[in-house]
């Protein structure tokens, strides 16, 4: 029977927490996420090898909460390269708990939601936001098709990847820094520019309903 | 400071071939030009075009990018510098250069409702719409060391070598100061050939702090004072192979701030905030007006992520929003034992904060408190800091202020909502960088991003 989770974070949680919480509530709808943190409690740490980014799960029957940093009761800690989810983590606690701790690892690399569902959630969250496009039109190159949305002149175009295109929509990146950095191409103006990057600012804030 | 009949007399006169202009971004940062002595002329009175991320941009000079406001003319179009030539001066040290502080507009020479110092003065002239004129004068803090930029930038900006006698805390230490005067010396000489109308200056409580005091102005002039103070004292120490920052909290301790100290005067001089032996009424309803709005303000005064590492309890900064006669640990220190005195010291303010925003947002307070004729609080009798849970504290995050200048109509109104949410909008783009790039929520000191992005440019 599947269980109710509650997903919570701090009112000033970090950036990275609230991606981990958004990309936890939405694969919570999947019954094998739900599986997957049936066995997990007490706390777990996941860092940066990077740098100082850290976020902590604490999961008590169908509570799951995060919080920044590190936790010294973490019963587990992964340290992996945030920007390249291929490379190998470090694991503290494997040795002591190895079936939570492979659990917390397959938490860590959920399957973000399907680019075109996300970008359809996003503009129905966002397109009457101040300075948003009256039209979109998202090419996905891997694929090979168009999503259009909205209508009138004001058009933006953006050009991307399944690898770009599906942490853009699910609220994780900001439009303009995709585009200023070349993983993302686009057509419109500097309003529309700052308007959608707003949104996407909004969205991985919280500060959206979709 | 411009006394000739003509611009071309005056610059005659002082020998100007090159005028650099000065104007101030939103993080308080310096932006402007040198301009040839021809360029200059053809540019009045409308002054000459710049970058609209002058404005719009962060202390790096980065544009903010998830922010639109419709000064913005076109794809990264232009606004203007326009000069105020009430405040052209001659450096004193380059003989051939003047200054000049410049307000934003746009190409057609409309006031930017943005711009920090255009909307101080709207704030002042509608307080002399009511018949009062405005005085106010701030103490900049800030710290000195003997490494220069380059060495320090090479160091991490992590244990340079202070200038002071003492390598432990302690304040008006003439030991210290005189270890200091040689640097301050050739700060005030250029001050003082700019007319720049100082006070004092002292030893102040962090290892190799010193402050820096000017005699009261109206607002404007009080904060162009500031922007070109911290300009001249940057200039210093580039020149005597030295460094100096104005970052809120480099180390635990005692921070820099910048507090503000204003009163209102009549239109004949006399002191409006003290009638009949004691506090006016219009000065009781101006503390409860800047209480009201002192969560709100606190976004405006502590613009940084550095500057809530500043707002620990005994450490100088308020906590609260209070107010006390003489007292330095209530959120406003009230001074009314003579009508020559009477003035209201805010203390919050860090040491990165943007004058004329600090200004413009006790004024609007005031302002607010007048307007609505507020009642003024219960004096806090009792010390500031340390205070049971049940007192409550100031927003002590960029989040959380941000917050709750969103939720003050009173600030709204009078700041304006396209300013209000520009500015939320902004700080939520400097916390997002900090966790971004930075990310470090356990320190409990400066982090090396805050080093790296505030030490030399704020």
């Amino acid at each position: 029977m599947a269980q109710h989770y509650e997903v919570t974070t701090d009112r000033e949680a970090t950036p990275m927490v609230r991606v981990l919480a958004s990309t936890l509530r939405l694969a919570l709808q999947r019954p094998e996420t739900q599986k997957l943190l049936s066995g997990l409690d007490g706390s777990f740490t996941v860092k940066s090898i990077n740098g100082a980014q850290a976020a902590t799960y604490t999961f008590d029957g169908n509570q799951v909460s995060l919080k920044a940093g590190k936790s010294e009761a973490a019963k587990v800690m992964i340290e992996a390269d945030l920007d390249d989810p291929s490379a190998k983590p470090k694991i503290t606690g494997l040795l002591r708990h190895p079936i939570a701790a492979m659990r917390f690892g397959e938490l860590l690399s959920l399957p973000l939601p399907n680019w075109a569902d996300s970008a359809k959630r996003f503009w129905a969250a966002t397109y009457d936001l101040p300075n948003m496009p009256e039209k979109l039109i998202i090419t996905n190159r891997d694929e090979s098709r168009s999503l259009t949305f909205g209508e009138g002149i004001n058009t933006v175009e953006l050009i991307g990847t399944t690898k770009i295109l599906e942490p853009l929509f699910a609220g994780h990146a900001i439009l303009a820094l995709d585009v200023m950095t070349g993983k993302l191409q686009y057509r419109g103006s500097l309003e529309h520019l700052t308007g959608m990057s707003n949104a996407c600012q909004k969205l991985l804030m919280g500060e959206l309903d979709g | 400071m411009m006394d000739e009949p003509t611009i071309e007399e005056w610059m005659d006169r002082h020998h100007v071939e090159v005028v650099r202009t000065h104007a101030t971004g939103l993080d308080g940062h310096a932006v402007g030009k040198y301009l040839r002595r021809p360029k200059f002329l053809k540019s009045l009175p409308n002054g000459h075009a710049i970058a609209d991320m002058a404005l719009a941009g962060d202390y790096t000079g980065f544009p903010h990018m998830t922010i639109w406001h419709e000064m913005r003319n076109g794809q990264f179009g232009d606004i203007l510098m326009r000069p105020d030539m009430d405040t052209i001066i001659s450096d004193g040290t380059d003989p051939d250069l003047g200054h000049v502080v410049c307000d934003f507009t746009t190409v057609e020479g409309e006031a930017l409702s943005l711009c920090p110092r255009t909307m101080l003065r709207r704030i002042t002239d509608e307080i002399g719409e009511l018949g009062y004129d405005v005085k106010a004068t701030f103490e900049l803090e800030f710290f000195i060391y003997k490494d220069s930029f380059e060495n320090a930038r090479r160091k991490g900006y992590q244990n340079l070598t202070p200038l002071t006698a003492s390598q432990s805390s302690n304040i008006y230490m003439l030991r210290n100061a005189h270890n200091v005067k040689p640097f301050m010396d050739e700060v005030l000489k250029r001050l003082n050939w700019q007319k720049f109308d100082w006070e004092s200056w002292s030893d102040e409580g962090g290892v190799s702090q010193a402050e820096l005091n000017f005699f009261p102005a109206n607002p404007v002039k009080a904060a162009d004072t500031i922007v070109r103070a911290r300009q001249v004292i940057y200039e210093v120490a580039v020149d005597m192979d030295m460094s100096v920052s104005f970052m809120p909290q480099m180390q635990p301790g005692y921070g820099s701030g910048l507090h503000v100290h204003h009163s209102l005067v009549a239109k004949d001089g006399a002191p409006a905030f003290y009638q009949d032996g004691q506090r006016s009424e219009l000065m009781n309803e101006w503390i409860a007006g800047i209480l009201k709005t002192m969560p709100g303000s606190v976004s405006l005064m502590c613009p940084s992520i550095n500057a809530y590492r500043r707002m620990q309890e005994f450490t100088a900064p308020p906590v609260t929003a209070t107010w006390g006669e003489e007292n330095k640990t209530a959120g406003l220190r009230v001074i009314s034992r003579s009508a020559n005195l009477a003035r209201i010291e805010h203390r919050l303010p860090g040491g990165d904060a943007n004058p004329y925003l600090v200004l413009a947002s006790i004024l609007a307070g005031g302002l607010a408190g007048h307007r609505n004729h507020l009642p003024i609080p219960p004096e806090l009798t009792v010390v500031g800091w340390g205070l049971p849970d049940d007192v409550p504290r100031l927003p002590n995050t960029l989040l959380s202020a941000a917050d709750a200048l969103s939720d003050d109509e009173l600030l709204r109104e009078i700041l304006r909502t396209d300013f209000v949410d520009y500015w939320i909008d902004s700080r939520k783009l400097e916390w997002l960088n900090y966790h971004s790039e930075c990310g470090d929520t356990e320190s409990q000191g400066a982090t090396d991003w805050e080093f790296q992005r505030y030490f030399e440019l704020m």
